[in-house]
């Protein structure tokens, strides 16, 4: 059948009563950079309409188009009001669509064949990921198990170390499977080869019930909507254990008083959702109830916060930085110059956001700090981290 | 010369001009069953200037130019019908003045309701009437509509009765005229009245085919300090025309501004009336609430729990669940007050009784000393495509029969072909304007104005 995977949502498609919530580039990276309608919601599911029905090719302007969405779910928020389509898992089926076609972008065939050759995206050595955690002597098996992912094992390992030192706090020490932890997928499932995907996710939740955990905590929020969202809903495959974001395990440790944030924080900061924790895994509340609890904070939010919260620029699956570097950054311009609105210091829970806003930020020359939510606690605790 | 007219608008616009098949496509279909129709080129103007541009080229070239807002209309009231180019004035989006003393906002056409809303409450003030159409709909698109839906209309009308102080439009030619006081040089626009006739109510209701609006000064007013929401349900027609007529009878000192009354059509038992009432002060509020719940309880209305009228208010930006039972169609327009009961019969005679169609209802909400009532149809396409076209097209030919008059007028799909043979010498000499403005037929040709066909 012709475009296999797109005719699966016709009915879906159909249902679009072209009211353009959706097209709005207050909410709608996409739509803000290519500025026709064809870069919103709407304008997809017309063009998708015309792809079934033999009126258009699925065009190298179509594959630019699609990868020129930053997948940041704010359109199907919106359409949460009006037809309740599920926008994305459409524009997903659109790049499977082009990667049958065999219009798969070149320039994401490097990190492609790294995550294949090295297990993360990176191309750094498999042996070198737990390296973080030598000091720790984390136990390879236990009910409660840290999952850490590619990022933060290899990019932004402050933030698993400050995770294990508040653990420490609260007397609790997770397992964590250190070399043998594999990649989440994610990214892979965004690109839509989610062939490929399948393989990371079933590899992933195998070594989990090795070890023995019921329960896993991710602080990576990519890493966590994989398991959480995108292998069942997606992929079709259900994890056997619970699944918790590090900011909900916190949050929940900070109500029951097992750790106390005491130390004074004087800083003006924002709170900015990144898309698979916020719009995908509909977090929203777990990493505000972190920042309330931290004395001497003002907590501003942004005009758009929340389930309209603007993305980043970096987007699920990080594409768009590898394509389009310098829309990638426009756009976390905009989002960065909004947190600057209202505060001093940006506080979020993903890897790819900070590194999208640190990068923006040094580009840009704007004056407020990116920081990691985790961190900001670990140092509420009086733990001695940056 | 498809190419040359292409060179020229990349001059004129630069990335701004699209003819990419998926951009044009993303553009082929207004919230109406109008089956999809492709312009050749969309562009998305900055300025005035670019528009004036444009239009100059359009007739050198004598290729059509259509122009939409956010394109959520409901009457085939923008698409490209005889292709060409299609204008996207959603980047004039700015909010050019918004002066306290002389009560006015002043912003370019493609700026949204939504984004004025927003500036407008933060400084304590608010606008007037208002349509339900979203967070896309523009200014512009409202006021060349004269569009009105149940927000604020009790009291303050249709966009265009009192809201709209005036204008900048570039005429189909390429000249730009200002209209109001800001005829005058140097002269703000505070007053709707300039020069001569009122010539800022003449591109109101025009749908685009007299110019292209590109800056709309817009009268606002302090927001009210108090709001309530009632709900009443009725069980007949003719008391739910009187109490909307009773609730408007105060003529410019209307006690609601807003009565929304409708029934769902699988539900021929109740009317549900939705009652928005406001105040400068509490006791202003409360007094109004007390006329309009004895003028509800005298004409048998039960009061119900206000909670939904409310909830639909504050989300009135984003209408829940709105395509839940479908897609939308609708049949509508304006009917003198006191003449409301004979359209409800005829709906429920064509579309209930005949077509069997429930999956519908009859909407009406009042406006000084008329009613606006509407069928409001929800279809699957595409597979219900033949039906909808087969049902409101009786029910149309009917309802213009008997003297509505269609909330705008639109395409070829839309209300044109069922207006034009009751409009008599008006229609030519509509003709005749747009002959004199417009001598090429550039803009929005077989919209409204059907120049081809010679009488
Ligand atoms: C959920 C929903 C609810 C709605 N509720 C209502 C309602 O309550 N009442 C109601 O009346 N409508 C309603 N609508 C319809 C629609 O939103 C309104 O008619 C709105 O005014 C259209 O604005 P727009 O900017 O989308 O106009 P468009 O659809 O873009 O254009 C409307 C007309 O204006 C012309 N036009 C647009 N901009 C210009 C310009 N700058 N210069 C010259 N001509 C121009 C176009 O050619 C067209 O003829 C609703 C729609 C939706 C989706
Ligand atoms: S919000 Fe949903 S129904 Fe409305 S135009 Fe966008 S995709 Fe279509
Ligand atoms: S997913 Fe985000 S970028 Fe893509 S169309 Fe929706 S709102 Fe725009």
């Amino acid at each position: 059948m012709k475009f296999r995977h797109l005719s699966q949502f016709e009915k879906e498609l159909w249902k679009c009563g072209r009211c353009a919530y959706c097209v709005d580039e207050e909410i709608c990276p996409s739509y803000r950079l290519i500025g026709f309608e064809s870069g919103a919601a709407k304008g997809r599911i017309l063009i998708a309409r015309a792809l079934l029905n033999n009126k258009l090719d699925f065009s190298s302007d179509l594959v630019e188009n699609l990868n020129l969405c930053f997948m940041c779910g704010a359109c199907k928020e919106r359409c949460k009001t009006a037809a309740k389509i599920d926008t994305i898992k459409i524009f997903l089926a659109m790049r499977k669509e082009s990667i049958d076609l065999g219009l798969y972008p070149e320039k994401l065939l490097p990190r492609y064949e790294k995550l294949k050759q090295f297990g993360n995206p990176f191309g750094l050595p498999k042996d070198e990921r737990g390296s973080w955690a030598e000091e720790y002597n984390l136990p390879s098996k236990g009910e409660t198990l840290y999952f850490v992912g590619c990022y933060e094992s290899y990019v932004h390992s402050n933030i698993p170390e400050a995770f294990i030192k508040i653990l420490e706090k609260a007397g609790i020490t997770p397992a964590y499977l250190g070399n043998d932890e594999p990649c989440c997928g994610h990214l892979l499932i965004w690109e839509g080869r989610l062939e490929d995907a399948k393989e990371y996710a079933k590899q992933g939740i195998k070594v989990i019930e090795k070890s023995g955990a019921k329960r896993v905590v991710f602080s990576c929020p990519a890493c966590y909507a994989a398991f959480k969202v995108e292998y069942p809903e997606i992929l079709g495959i259900k994890s056997p254990f619970e699944i918790l974001h590090a900011t909900e395990f916190l949050a929940n440790l900070i109500e029951q008083g097992k750790i106390r944030p005491e130390k004074e924080i004087k800083e003006r900061v924002t709170y900015h959702d990144p898309c698979s924790l916020g719009r995908h895994s509909e977090v929203y509340d777990a990493p505000r109830k972190i920042l309330r609890s931290i004395p001497g904070l003002e907590v501003n939010e942004m005009e758009r916060n929340g389930r309209f919260s603007f993305c980043c620029g970096s987007g699920s699956g990080a594409i768009t930085p590898i394509l389009y570097e310098d829309f990638s950054k426009k756009i976390g311009k905009l989002r960065l110059e909004e947190a600057k609105n209202v505060a001093d210091v940006v506080v979020t829970e993903c890897p790819q956001c900070l590194s999208q806003f640190r990068l923006v930020k040094s580009e840009y020359g704007i004056n407020v700090e990116p920081k990691s939510l985790i961190i900001l606690l670990a140092q509420a605790l009086g733990i001695n981290i940056t | 010369m498809t190419e040359e007219v292409h060179k020229v608008l990349i001059n004129i616009f630069g990335p701004r001009v699209t003819n990419k098949p998926i951009d044009l496509q993303a553009y082929s279909r207004d919230i109406s069953p109008a089956r999809e129709t492709l312009a050749s080129f969309v562009v998305k103007p900055q300025s005035t200037d670019e528009i004036s541009n444009l239009l100059r080229v359009a007739n050198k070239y004598k290729v059509p130019v259509y122009v939409r807002g956010g394109g959520t209309s409901h009457w085939a009231g923008w698409l490209p019908v005889k292709g060409g180019i299609l204008v996207d004035m959603r980047s004039m989006n700015k909010i050019i003045e918004i002066n306290e003393e002389h009560l006015t906002a002043t912003v370019q056409a493609g700026c949204t309701w939504y984004k004025l809303e927003k500036e407008l409450k933060k400084r304590g003030l608010a606008y007037l009437a208002s349509e339900l159409g979203g967070p896309s709909m523009t200014v512009g698109g409202s006021i060349v509509k004269a569009g009105g839906g149940p927000y604020g209309t009790c009291k303050y009308g249709l966009h265009g009765y009192c809201d709209v102080v005036a204008l900048e439009v570039v005429l189909p030619t390429g000249e730009v005229i200002r209209t109001g006081s800001q005829a005058y040089k140097n002269v703000p626009p505070f007053d709707r009245f300039g020069a001569g006739p009122d010539l800022t109510s003449f591109f109101i209701g025009s749908e685009g085919t007299l110019g292209i609006i590109t800056e709309v000064t817009l009268r606002v007013r302090p927001a009210p300090e108090k709001e309530e929401y009632l709900y009443f349900v009725f069980k007949n027609w003719k008391n739910v025309e009187k109490v909307g007529s009773l609730i408007c009878r105060p003529f410019g000192d209307e006690l609601a501004y807003t009565f929304y009354a409708f029934q769902d059509g699988a539900d021929l038992e109740n009317i549900h009336c939705f009652i928005h009432v406001y105040g400068y002060s509490s006791e202003e509020a409360e007094l109004r609430v007390k006329k309009i719940k004895e003028i509800c309880s005298r004409h048998g209305g039960k009061e119900q729990d206000s909670e939904p009228v409310k909830a639909m208010y504050e989300s009135k930006w984003f209408l829940t669940d709105i395509f839940e039972r479908g897609v939308w169609h609708f049949v509508g327009g304006s009917v003198p007050i006191n003449n409301l009961v004979p359209f409800v019969e005829v709906w429920k005679d064509i579309v209930i009784n005949k077509y069997k169609f429930l999956n519908c209802a009859f909407g009406a909400w009042p406006y000084p000393r008329a009613w606006l009532p509407y069928v409001q149809f929800y279809y699957k396409e595409p597979d219900e495509w033949d039906l909808i076209w087969e049902v409101t097209d009786v029910l149309t030919k009917e309802y213009v029969r008997m003297g509505m008059i269609p909330y705008r007028i639109g395409g070829p799909e839309g209300f044109l072909p069922y207006v034009k043979p009751q409009l008599n010498g008006y229609y030519e000499f509509l003709k005749r304007l747009k002959k004199f403005l417009d001598p090429n037929n550039i803009l929005q040709p077989g919209i409204l104005i059907d120049q081809e066909e010679e009488p």
